[in-house]
């Protein structure tokens, strides 16, 4: 099937474990928003607007009081380099997305992020491909982290260190677990060393998150020449 | 021209919108030849260990060890939730006796 909402619960139920790690994540941008003095309406509205947490926390690092043209272009790009990854993810669901109408796919992109991108691939790497699955994992996502936001807004003056329980930890975490049941030997087994280096090099030699971008884009392109070898 | 930071917030929006659109409008150019398939295929992957490994690399030795938990726990069990649960209960002990 291409969309069925019994995929779409699926989706949901498989997005619940992550929950508390999201809530954490909210929780720390809102408390950041208020530190920056964002009203409630405009943290909330980051949230709905960009839902991309790791770069509105970094949007907000370089915040200003008063705007003019040239912090705006560095807020602009600060996005654009946290979130270029996402051009590499919204590809790799090129196959599995375009079984919809292109305005339906579209629309699903909308709620693409890190989560139920990798829940997606691992739904995929059973091999099912009902659409259903990404967008209810991420409409669960979206709202969850919007409504969550605010938590830490208000609780931010109260707020102890989240890297005592490890909390900072759980999402890389859970990607590396993810990553188990993504490998296929015979497939991966060159690429993700390559991979590996590649990333390593860039992040050691290049300031910011290029390396995801860098190591992912070499990576796959590395398994397109060597398919015959695999 | 007043700035506002309503405005900064668009402008995050619009970039962020545009990023998640533009790899699958690329794709949909690109005619689907070997090669793309393959590099199709070998995407997800790589962008997984790229995004984890470098990360858990600058956060230090109790990260890459809290990882190496969570992945050979992960390889026996097969459930993720248990996987990043040992792995967090090694790096929460770690960090609290260093």
């Amino acid at each position: 099937m291409i969309f069925t909402w019994q995929a779409f619960r699926a989706g949901m139920r498989a997005t619940l474990p992550l929950l508390p790690a999201v809530f954490v994540f909210a929780s720390v941008f809102g408390a950041l928003a208020f530190s920056k003095g964002l009203s409630e309406l405009q943290t909330l509205g980051m949230s709905f607007f960009v839902y991309a947490g790791l770069s509105q926390m970094m949007g907000l690092q370089v915040w200003q009081e008063v705007w003019t043209f040239s912090t705006l272009l560095a807020v602009v790009i600060v996005v654009f380099s946290v979130n270029l990854r996402m051009v590499l993810m919204s590809a790799a669901l090129y196959p599995y997305l375009s079984q919809l109408k292109p305005h339906q796919s579209y629309l699903a992109l909308f709620t693409l992020t890190d989560a139920n991108f990798i829940l997606t691939i691992k739904y995929e790497a059973e091999g099912k491909h009902d659409t259903g699955f990404f967008i209810g994992s991420g409409v669960l996502l979206w709202i969850v982290w919007i409504v969550m936001t605010m938590p830490g807004y208000y609780l931010a003056p109260y707020m102890g260190d989240i890297r005592k329980v490890g909390l900072d930890l759980f999402l890389p975490l859970f990607f590396g677990a993810m990553s188990i049941s993504v490998f296929k030997p015979r497939r991966d087994r060159l690429v993700w060393v390559f991979t590996v280096i590649v990333a390593l090099l860039a992040a050691h030699f290049i300031d910011g998150y290029w390396f995801i971008v860098i190591g992912g884009l070499s990576g796959a392109i590395f398994g397109g020449l060597t398919r015959d070898y695999q | 021209v007043i700035i506002s930071d309503w405005h900064v917030i668009f402008a995050m929006s619009l970039v962020t919108i545009a990023i998640r659109m533009s790899g699958f409008f690329i794709m949909s150019r690109v005619p689907i030849t070997p090669f793309v398939r393959a590099f199709l295929e070998s995407l997800p992957g790589a962008i997984l260990i790229s995004t984890v490994v470098p990360f858990c690399f600058k956060a230090g030795g109790i990260a890459l060890i809290g990882l190496a938990v969570s992945v050979i726990t992960m390889y026996f069990v097969r459930r993720d939730i248990i996987a990043v649960i040992a792995g967090l209960s090694v790096v929460s002990l770690l960090r609290y006796f260093s």
